[in-house]
Order: C-alpha cells, then structure tokens, then sequence
C-alpha cells in the first residue's frame, strides 16, 4: 500500500514539474529537452566460488534514461532514470519509494528527478536528487547527504534522496547552501546471500533505526583567490550502520544465552566541518579538512575527528609509454575525542572503516584514446588490508566506452576487507551512449 | 608547409629557462578572436580609424630595440582585444592523424574587467560523454589564473593547478593553457620582422616565458604572427621545450566586431607532429559591451542543462 502511496506522490510531482512552466502566463519554454540514453554492460569473473553456490560469475546489464530540460525564467528539470538486470537477481521489484530502504535494487529505479528554479540571488529545489558536497577525491569529509548503493562493495554509487534545499548567493564568490530530509533512507548492503555480505553468512541481524527522522544540512562555501573553504553543519542519521555484537536470551531461560546476534544501529550525530583547496607553486592542488563528529549516544560511541589530506598532481613530461600521468593522494585519519568504555562491543563500524587509510589513484593517459589507472586503497590501522583496482578504458569515439579491470582484496580478521578477501575478480565492461 | 606560411628561418634554440615553460596566447578566446575579411578590413580602416592606425603604426615602427617593439606590438594586441565582451557558440572539430573526427558543440562567455583581467567560461553541450564539462578561469591581479573545472559525473567543481593547465583540455589539442588569458608581463616578445602571410604583412614576434612564468608553461617560446593592419593574431608557432616545432594555431575568417576589434570565425590548433589537429567554429557570436558578472561564477559553473 505504502508502496502504491509513494508512486503516487511522486508521479503527482513529476507531471507537475513539467506541465508548471507552461502554465506561467507569457512564457515561452523549450519544447524539447534533452534526452540521453546510455546502455551499459558488465560481466565479472571471480577467482571463487560465492559462499554457499558454485557461482563463479556475474552479468549485469544498465540502462540509463535522463530527461532534462531548461525552462524560460530558470526553471530546471530532471529526470534519470535507470533499468538494470543481473544474473545474481540483485534487483527486483518496479516501483521505487523515496525512502527506498528496500535491500535489493529495484529493476526500473528513478534515481533522480527533481526541479531546480533560479531566482535572482536564489535558488531553490525540490525531489529525488544527489549532491555532492566536500573537496575530496575519494575520501569525503562533508559529502555525506546521499546514502550509497554497496550492493557491489567496489561500485558505491550515490543513491537520490528526497530532498527540499536552498541556495544563496550573498557575493559572486560566495555561496549559502541548505537542504532539509525529510526521510531516512539507510545505504543499500545486503547483509546476506551476497559475496558481498559485510558480517560473513548466517548471522542475525536487527536493525535500530532513529524514530526521529527529520534531517538537515547546510554549507558556506567561499572561494578566494587560490583558496576555495567549505564550512559544513549537518544533523544526520549516519547511513552506514554500526554494527553491535548482543546475547540472545535462551526463551523460558533467563540466565541462559544463545549465539550472539548483530544489531545494526544507525546512529544520529552532529557533524561540523571546515575544508579548503589551493594551488601551490604552481604545481600542486592541495585540499585538506576536518570534521567533528558527535554521536548522539556518546556513552556508547563518544566524538571524534576525521581529518583529510589530500594531493592532486598531474605531470606532463614525455614519459616513455604515457602522454600524461596524473597522481591523486588521499590520507584520512581520525582521532577519538571521547573513547568510549564498551566500545568492545561494536564489531563493526562501516562508517569508520577507513579511520586510518591512504588512497592513491595514478592514471597514465596512454594515447588519446585510452588510459591506465591504478587505484589503491588500504587501511594503516591493523595489519596488511588492501583494495588493489587495476583498469584500462578505451573510447574509439564519443559514443563507445571499453573497460576492463581487476581488483583484487587482501584483508586481516579485524577489518571488514577480511569478508571480502574472496571476492578477486576480472572484469569487462562496453557501455554505448546514444 | 602550407600556403601563406611562413618561411622565417629562425633559428631554434633551446630556451635558457631553467625549468618548463609555457606560452601565451591569451588567446583562444583572444583567439577565439581576431580579424576580418581583408577586403573589410581596409575599408574599415579607411574610414574612421584609418588615420590614427597609421600614426600607431607608424610610431611602433619607429622602435629600434625589438623587445621595446615586440612588447609595444602585443599591447596594442592585447588592448584590441580587451575591447569586446563576447558569448560565443562554437563547434568543436577534434581530428586525428588519421583524418577520423569527432564532433563537440560548446558555449563561451569570455570578458576583461576594467583593469583588463579576463574572465572566461565555457561549457560542452554536446556530445553527451562530455556534456556539461565546464572550465572557468579568473585572471588574478598577480600570479596564476583561478580555475575550476567542473565534471558533471563528479557533480562538482575542482579547483586545478597550474601544472594541469599543461594538460590537454578533454581530449581537444588545445591545453588549458591555451584557454587561459595570457598575461604580457609574463613574457618576453622580441619583434623579428615583418612577413607576408596568407595575403597580409604581419608582425612576427617571438614570446618567450619570463623564468616566473616558464614553470607552468608547456612552450619554451612561440612565434607570433599579427596582422599589420588590423593588430589580429593569424598563426601562432609553438616550440616544446626540446625546442621542437609542436604546434601551430590558426586563425582565418576574421570579422569585424567592434570599434578596432577583430575576431576569428575559425580557429585551428594543428600538432604539427603528430598531424592531428582540433577546428574551432563560432557558429553563434554575441558581442557586447559588457556581460553579466554573475555568468563568471561557480553557481553558472555547476549549472547543467
């Protein structure tokens, strides 16, 4: 019924936005927008089985759809789309809901669709949307609004949430940004039947999810000359979960405890931010930031800092098989501000798994066509846990796009890479743009 | 060679400049700039600006020392060109060595403030692969430009370094430096005489990268030709730091726009060893006084259609 209730809503808003401009006496609108379609295809060949099956393959096809369009008096429209199908039936189900807590992806989900009306120094907008805030590369102190999509740990796409924000633009070289969610929509992981299972099969899982669900965030943005500062507040109902090992009490036996079960509690913080990015000596970006965390229930989890360093660098000498290398470095550390006692019984915090990592990503511009990037991700906390991708890309025009990549894991017991130390696997993919 | 090229045979030299450097051209967009139709453009400075061309002219030829020339040469460029505000629509021809194109349409806005910064942003708007990939650059009062690039997978806008600013710019052969404002204090210009070119007699003039400059450049000197008659840069030779012939621009179809203005209808960027080359086309040019500010800012930056 809820599910009927969303489509509802949301085709309501989606027939308003576009019949709204033409209802503005006067105005004459673009009769067309632009639509872009694009097919992508994938398949991935692991090095093992999943857990429980003998499957040592996956196929997946996507098919994007995005409306947009411009409006006369600034009004801004759109829509994207998507079809997806894969051999691991990791998407069912036609209807999407914007709180869109479902654990599997639904076949025909809207990702976005919203409007976006600019009105002098203002701006507004409305719907299904994704933004990206912070200045990071990979690691993002601020960008937290969207929840992601880690039904493939690797991929993490944005997923849209509904959303209602403003924009201000006091200065030409300033602007004001806040937005209220209304809805909690947690990020999509599978906690079993996956290869891709962060706590390993079998166990049972409770979800405790804040009653209050309403959030905000806001940013000031500043941009200088050779300095760019975000300054980030943001009351949020982290969408990663904490998972947190309980006894089960044996029924009719008080005293008596079966096997431990999770909970995955997401949790409600404060988190405020300042980052900023330069150039120096001509050759470097720079960013850097940090951002205070307070857990609401700080008994259990107390404050901390996560910091970001990061470095972007391209070098342009005549290499003997590249045209160009370029070099992004990332380190994000965290510090705990108040430790808390029983921290012992959080087995796994998805949102503070990278809380002492480097991130290199080297791509090597090999002819106008093609390029080489290796990515490389790994945690200094514990001992040797890594996420290794290696990815060739070729476009032999504007509408054809080849991929093909490895990643390979290596995991300790102490850290989720450990669940997917599994999971190696070659990959191609061929996506068409129309 | 092709025809009306030039014929100079000036002598290559590796530069003295301890570290990389770079060229100037402010040019795409100055570039994307300049001239006319030869017959147009003497008839329009045989009406009203005749008079005070030929004193301008006459005076700059009265300079002995080239450098004083050289440098006297690229102001009088620099302040026609500063002239005119423009939004411009273009089509974007990239063409390989092997005579395969590829097709882009884009959007610039490109203007000088009073105290001759320029400020320039433009925005693919087709194909869909690079749609909505924009760079903004704001000329600043002392060192490197500010410039942001916004990618829209990213859906946000990235401050970049000067090194990058070497780069090509998504995939074209016109580098972000080449889209950059050039500023003549930057460089040293030597004038090394005057050349018949494509029909017209032109100023050739040498910019090499003052040693503040020669870091964030990916030319050690380049030679540019400039068009007696109507200060309007034709083709710009571009040297690598090997000292190699490794670009040439072209500018062909020159309109008058305004006052002493010129500008290019067609622009051509020509890696000459690599034989390959990108075609710029103003399909759409709106010329005025001035544009609005608010166009030279993230908001209109991060807009996407």
């Amino acid at each position: 019924m809820t599910g009927k209730k969303n489509f509802i809503i949301i085709t309501i808003f989606l027939i308003s936005a576009f019949l709204l401009p033409w209802y503005q006496k006067g105005v004459q609108c673009a009769p067309f927008g632009t639509f872009d379609i694009n097919i992508l295809g994938r398949g991935y060949a692991y090095f093992q089985p999943a857990p429980g099956e003998e499957k040592e393959t996956l196929g997946e096809t996507k098919i994007n759809l995005t409306y947009s369009n411009t409006f006369r008096k600034g009004l801004f429209f759109k829509l994207s789309s998507r079809l997806q199908i894969d051999t691991d039936q990791q998407s069912e189900g036609a209807l999407d809901s914007y709180k869109d807590n479902d654990r599997k992806r639904k076949i025909f989900d809207v990702n976005e669709g919203f409007i976006e009306h600019r009105l002098g120094r203002f701006d507004y907008f409305l719907g299904k949307r994704i933004l990206s805030w912070g200045k990071g590369d990979h690691f993002n102190l601020s960008d937290k609004i969207n929840p992601k999509d880690y039904t493939d740990f690797l991929d993490n796409e944005k997923m849209g949430i509904l959303l209602a924000g403003v924009k201000l633009y006091p200065t030409r070289n300033s602007q004001l940004e806040a937005c209220l969610i209304p809805f909690f929509t947690r990020s999509r992981i599978q906690f079993s039947d996956s290869r891709w299972a962060p706590c390993g099969q079998g166990f049972r899982i409770e979800e405790d999810i804040p009653d209050d669900a309403m959030q905000y965030a806001s940013r000031y943005s500043l941009y200088l000359n050779n300095l760019d500062i975000d300054v980030t507040y943001m009351r949020k109902t982290e969408d990663l979960a904490t998972c947190l090992i309980v006894p089960t009490p044996m029924i009719g036996s008080p005293d008596l405890y079966g096997p431990p079960g999770l909970v995955a509690q997401y949790r409600k913080m404060n988190l405020f931010s300042i980052e900023g990015a330069t150039t120096m000596a001509d050759q470097f970006e720079l960013h850097a930031g940090a951002a205070y965390h307070d857990i609401d229930k700080n008994e259990l989890y107390g404050q901390f800092i996560q910091y970001l360093l990061g470095i972007n660098y391209t070098l342009e000498e005549k290499l003997p098989f590249s045209k160009s290398v370029k070099l992004i470095g990332e380190y994000l550390g965290d510090i705990d501000i108040n430790k808390p006692e029983n921290k012992k019984l959080i087995v796994l915090d998805f949102s503070r798994i990278f809380e002492n990592s480097l991130f290199m990503r080297i791509t090597s511009k090999l002819t106008d066509f093609s390029d080489f990037q290796i990515g490389n991700l790994f945690s200094l906390e514990k001992s040797f846990n890594d996420i290794l991708r290696l990815e060739y890309t070729y476009n032999p025009n504007d509408k054809l796009e080849f991929k093909a990549g490895l990643d390979l894991i290596w995991g300790d017991d102490q850290l989720i890479f450990e669940q997917f130390e599994e999971n190696d696997r070659m990959w191609i993919s061929i996506k068409y743009l129309f | 060679m092709g025809k009306g090229e030039l014929t100079i045979p000036l002598k290559r030299k590796r530069a003295v400049h301890s570290r990389r450097p770079h060229g100037l051209l402010f040019i795409i967009p100055l570039l994307l700039l300049f001239s006319t139709h030869p017959d147009a453009a003497h008839s329009a400075l045989q009406s009203k600006g005749q008079e005070q061309q030929k004193r301008e002219t006459g005076n700059k030829d009265q300079i002995d020392d080239p450098f004083k020339k050289g440098r006297s040469i690229m102001e009088e460029v620099e302040r026609r060109a500063k002239s005119v505000s423009e939004h411009l629509f273009l089509t974007m021809i990239i063409r390989d060595s092997a005579g395969k194109e590829r097709k882009r349409a884009l959007e610039v806005w490109n203007e000088y403030n009073q105290d001759g910064r320029r400020k320039n942003l433009m925005r693919f708007t087709s194909p869909q692969m690079v749609r909505n990939t924009g760079l903004l650059s704001l000329e600043r009062e002392a060192g490197e430009d500010d410039q942001w690039l916004y990618l829209p997978i990213l859906r946000k806008s990235k401050r970049i370094a000067a090194s990058a600013k070497t780069n090509e710019f998504v995939g074209t052969d016109f580098t972000f430096e080449d889209l950059s404002a050039e500023n003549i204090d930057d460089f040293k210009y030597e004038f090394q005489g005057e050349q018949e070119t494509g029909g017209h007699t032109c100023f050739v003039v040498k910019a090499i990268p003052l040693e503040s400059r020669a870091k964030s450049t990916g030319y050690s000197e380049r030679i540019i030709f400039i068009r007696k008659d109507i200060y309007a840069p034709v083709m710009i030779q571009h040297y690598d730091w090997d000292g190699k012939f490794y670009k040439k621009w072209l500018a062909s179809d020159l309109v008058h726009v305004k006052d002493e203005c010129w500008r290019a209808n067609r622009e051509e960027m020509i890696k000459v060893i690599e034989n390959k080359c990108t075609i710029l086309l103003i399909d759409r040019r709106i010329s005025s006084d001035t544009l609005d500010n608010a166009i030279f800012t993230q908001r209109e930056l991060t807009k996407e259609y």
